[in-house]
């Protein structure tokens, strides 16, 4: 913060070991679960270490249970939900940010207030509509929902990448031999690529985490996504905790992955979030 | 350059001499004169309508639903604002919202300075800064169904760990979850471990931006770091802090998911907020009509808190 | 043959006229310079040409197609952007030639275009680099490279050196002109820097409002411009003014300004007596002649030498004027002294219309 901080503190150094601590240990200690022989588990006083380590829960929940297909429809779904968030948030963005017409500010506005109705509000008229319009239980319909929640938020965060990207470009392609269209996908896109990034991961996050959609439109074994997959998992009498950890543990891999990759525009992201107000 | 040797002929045509010399604004708009332009309808048009039928429709049709008496999704019979007076007379509505006030404000109360504090922390020249940044920040990638999995467990009655630590500082074992009033207690700090990342990410940029002659010249001008953190940094953050604040209550206010999955709303509705009402009343009653009564009723609530939001906001010069 | 024509060209925004009806034809080959202070719309009228804005009525011609309907990228220019416009995801190479591969011209043509652009403008070593890579001067060369590449009707410049230091402005301005030379291709160029125009052009237009002020050959502007605005604009320091009106008596004729000071004038015919009149003369074009009693008197209120010549900043009666004097002076602020002109170096404006007053010499 100041000047006079070029030398490291010791005592900042403790209270940074807590803070990992608070953030670490539930995570470290489900998975030491996940990793204990199952009789371990469930012993009292609980150790923290195992005796040995094994794979065997994370066995058993891929290959015993429906874990698997749960693991694969939220892999489809995110990915085509990110997608389609991506393409239709990227045009609108586009369109919002160089075309000038009555009524933008109106529906940029409108656009950001649909983003304060709270989802849990609107949860069971589009049960209704879903049902209405056979989407019920389809990923078609989960892939909707997603992509619709996701674009308020992609479009502002956009906006403002492609509000960046100097006209003048799209100009000398223009003379240089594109249409206004072609000058779009082959000079702006690629220059607008940290922004996407960004909105993908924010995307992605979303999808793969929400359980309400899920919950209320992929009810069926073979529709149902790993949040309600985990939910109806512990609801089950007779858990077994060390699988259901492993399947935590695995459900976690991709937005870790995507996390530790993809750090620096997430919180850009999550900024155009916060300053969109 | 044979063109070059001979002058190149040019000739003016006077302008209208009527003309009135209207002062030049040089606009850049682009591209040049257009109202309705098809390639903008084309790119902004699949935008609206999905947001249109997925977010904005629905709402109304709540409307019309909370309206009605209902049976297995279908309206049975237009009742008026029966549904609100029914919600409004019950007592476990006000239950609900008693509880929801408890969660929001007492998580909230424990994440901003946690976070703050964080952020601050981070900004500052600590061993191992980048490890102790990304470790921090890791809650915020889980879901809030893994966040109450890992958290049901890590409390969990007969083996879990925390319930361990407890019986040995209390002297008898805790039931966390199974009495209302501890339930609420561990939801908020489940609630705060799950959610003060993306506080303090947010603090933390904002945090960065501060230039940093500021904090010189304060130094300069005889500030000690308590004085710097009053003067310079709580004012400079001061619009992501009353962003933060209003994200993180709206956040509390809807939230559903982490609630559900680790309490349900129990024990003896001891956790169920508004919200989780709105999901049990709906797909645990199969009262629609009255689910959407109140999903109505938490939507007017998000707005009165996005108004105070953009009230507070605006003075701080944005 | 003509290259570009422009005729009776308007532009409104909405309701708002900005461009008046401007016309004017460019020779094959030609470099021509539009200049005037910014919110002239110079730069509006280049992006007409480019087709990057509409033509609200006239008629753009290059060569022989009217273009005004015609999108950009079938124009046949090729355009160098004040801020070059680099494509930043794109190399040096792939910017040049990016252009002949929108025509669908085959990879080995392309590069063998881009390598010759390139061996002209110094780029080669630098082909591979991106533009982030590069520094201010080769950006510009590089916006030129893409430029060339194409081998176009005509290149228009906006203002292209304007974001470069003082000295290699120069450098570039000189390059620039040299390159031209080389390609004999028609070019329009944009500046809003006269001395940029005076030195590149062969044919300067002078804009101020949306309209054509002059246009003319740079020393033809700097001799006889048209009106006050343009013996205003071309020339640094710019042309003094004093109003005045014109009087005649034994001694001569002479402009006597309102308050009674005399500046010389040419004998003038007996109908011009009495008019009033801007009375104009470039700084350069007096001389210091302390001993002349019919020179000018003046009070010194500023010297600034410069090494090679001094501005002397000066009061005559209640008017400021600047005198540039070629050589070194004893004179400080304060001192009273004399200045001369040569009669044939004096313009006359029209005080109401601001037009040049052409007054035929008494033989």
């Amino acid at each position: 913060m100041a000047a006079s901080d070029r030398r490291p503190r010791y005592g900042l150094l403790l209270i940074s070991v807590l803070a990992c601590l608070f953030a670490a240990a539930p995570i470290v200690w489900g998975v030491l679960t996940a990793l204990k022989p199952a009789a371990e588990v469930v012993s009292y006083p609980p150790n923290l270490m195992p005796s040995r380590f094994t794979l065997e829960s994370f066995r058993q929940v891929w290959s015993d249970s429906n874990f698997p297909t749960y693991f694969r429809n939220s892999l489809l779904v995110t990915g085509i939900a990110t997608l389609t968030s991506l393409v239709v948030a990227v045009h609108a963005a586009y369109g919002l940010a160089r075309f000038d017409f009555t009524g933008k500010t109106s529906l940029m506005l409108g656009l950001l207030a649909t983003s304060m109705i709270p989802g849990i509000a609107i949860l069971v008229p589009l049960y209704n509509l879903s049902i209405h319009t056979g989407l019920y239980n389809t990923f078609t319909g989960l892939v909707i929902v997603y992509t619709a929640w996701n674009i308020p938020l992609l479009v502002w965060l956009l906006k403002g990448f492609f509000e960046s990207v100097p006209v003048e470009l799209e100009e000398a392609a223009m003379i240089d031999g594109c249409s206004r269209m072609r000058a779009f996908y082959t000079i702006v896109l690629p220059m607008a690529r940290p922004g996407m990034l960004a909105g993908a991961i924010m995307a992605m996050m979303f999808v793969w985490n929400d359980f309400l959609i899920g919950f209320t439109l992929a009810v069926t074994e073979d529709k149902r996504l790993i949040p309600y997959g985990l939910y109806s998992f512990i609801s089950n009498i007779g858990v077994d905790w060390g699988q259901l950890m492993a399947a935590t543990v695995i459900s976690l891999v991709p937005v870790v992955i995507a996390f530790l990759l993809l750090q620096k525009w997430l919180v850009q992201g999550l900024m155009a979030g916060a300053v969109k107000g | 350059m044979s063109g070059l040797a001979d002058s190149p002929s040019v000739q003016i045509v006077p302008a209208d001499e009527g003309a009135a010399r209207a002062p030049v604004r040089r606009r850049r708009r682009w591209p040049p004169t257009l109202r309705f332009d098809p390639m903008a309808t084309l790119f902004i048009a699949p935008a609206i309508v999905i947001v249109f039928l997925v977010s904005i429709y629905p709402v109304f049709d709540a409307a019309v639903l909370s309206l009605h008496r209902t049976a297995y999704a279908q309206k049975v019979a237009f009742v008026g604002l029966d549904n609100f007076v029914a919600l409004f007379s019950a007592r476990g509505f006000w239950n609900s919202a008693v509880n929801a006030l408890i969660f929001t404000t007492g998580s909230l109360v424990l994440v901003v300075p946690l976070s703050l504090g964080l952020a601050l922390l981070l900004d500052r020249n600590v061993p191992f800064r980048s490890v102790t940044r990304t470790v921090v920040v890791l809650p915020w990638v889980m879901s809030q169904t893994v966040v109450a999995l890992l958290w049901a467990w890590l409390l969990n009655g007969d083996f879990g760990p925390l319930t361990f630590l407890a019986e040995q500082m209390l002297g008898h074992r805790p039931a966390f979850l199974s009495d209302p009033t501890s339930a609420m207690a561990s939801l908020v700090v489940v609630n705060v471990w799950a959610s003060y990342p993306q506080a303090t990410l947010l603090l933390l940029a904002a945090v960065q931006t501060i230039p940093q002659e500021l904090y010189e010249s304060a130094e300069v001008d005889g500030a000690g770091w308590r004085a710097r953190l009053v003067h310079i940094t709580l004012p400079m953050i001061k619009p992501t802090f009353l962003v933060v604040l209003i994200q993180l209550t709206l956040l509390y206010f809807n939230m559903v998911t982490l609630i559900y999955t680790l309490t349900g709303g129990g024990p003896l509705g001891g956790t169920e907020t508004l919200a989780v009402g709105v999901m049990k009343t709906s797909f645990e009653d199969w009262n629609l009509g009255r689910g959407a009564a109140l999903g109505l009723i938490i939507t007017a609530v998000n707005l009165l808190i996005s108004l105070v939001y953009v009230k507070t906001l605006r003075p701080a010069g944005k | 043959m003509t290259a570009l024509s422009l005729d009776r060209v308007r532009k409104s925004f909405r309701s708002l006229e900005v461009m008046h009806g401007v016309s004017f034809d460019i020779e094959d080959g030609a470099f021509v310079a539009l200049v005037g202070p910014s919110g002239c719309g110079k730069s509006t009228l280049l992006r007409m040409i480019a087709g990057l804005e509409t033509v609200t009525s006239g008629e753009i011609r290059i060569g022989e197609r009217v273009v005004n309907d015609l999108p950009p990228k079938d124009r046949d220019i090729s355009m160098v952007f004040q801020n070059y416009a680099l494509y930043p995801h794109k190399t040096v190479a792939e910017n040049m030639g990016f252009a002949l591969k929108m025509r669908g011209v085959a990879a080995t043509e392309i590069e063998a275009h881009v390598a010759r652009a390139a061996d002209i403008l110094g780029l080669t070593p630098l082909l591979g680099r991106f533009p982030r890579e590069l520094s201010g001067g080769q950006r510009q060369r590089v916006a030129m490279g893409r430029a060339i590449v194409r081998d176009p009707q005509v290149f228009l410049f906006d203002e292209p050196l304007s974001n470069l230091d003082a000295k290699l402005r120069v450098q570039m301005r000189g390059e620039i002109k040299a390159l031209q030379r080389r390609l004999c291709t028609t070019t329009v160029y944009v500046t809003h820097d006269q001395i940029e125009a005076m030195t590149m052009a062969d044919k300067i237009v002078v804009m101020r409002d949306g309209r054509v002020e002059q246009v003319g050959r740079p020393l033809d502007l700097y001799d006889r411009p048209d009106n006050l605005f343009v013996a205003g604009f071309i020339g640094s320091p710019a042309m003094n003014f004093v109003a005045g009106r014109i009087g005649a008596d034994d001694a001569g004729s002479h402009v006597t300004t309102d308050d009674g000071v005399r500046l010389p004038l040419s004998r003038t015919p007996a109908p011009f007596v009495g008019h009033r009149v801007v009375w104009g003369v470039r700084p350069e074009h007096f001389a210091l002649a302390a001993a002349d009693p019919v020179a000018i008197p003046v009070t010194v209120t500023g010297v600034e030498p410069t090494g090679s010549e001094t501005l002397v900043a000066v009061r005559v009666g209640a008017a400021s004027m600047t005198v540039l004097l070629r050589d070194r002076t004893g004179l400080n602020v304060g001192d009273a002294s004399r200045i001369t002109v040569s009669p044939r170096l004096i313009h006359l404006f029209d005080e109401a219309t601001g037009d040049r007053l052409d007054i035929p010499p008494l033989s």
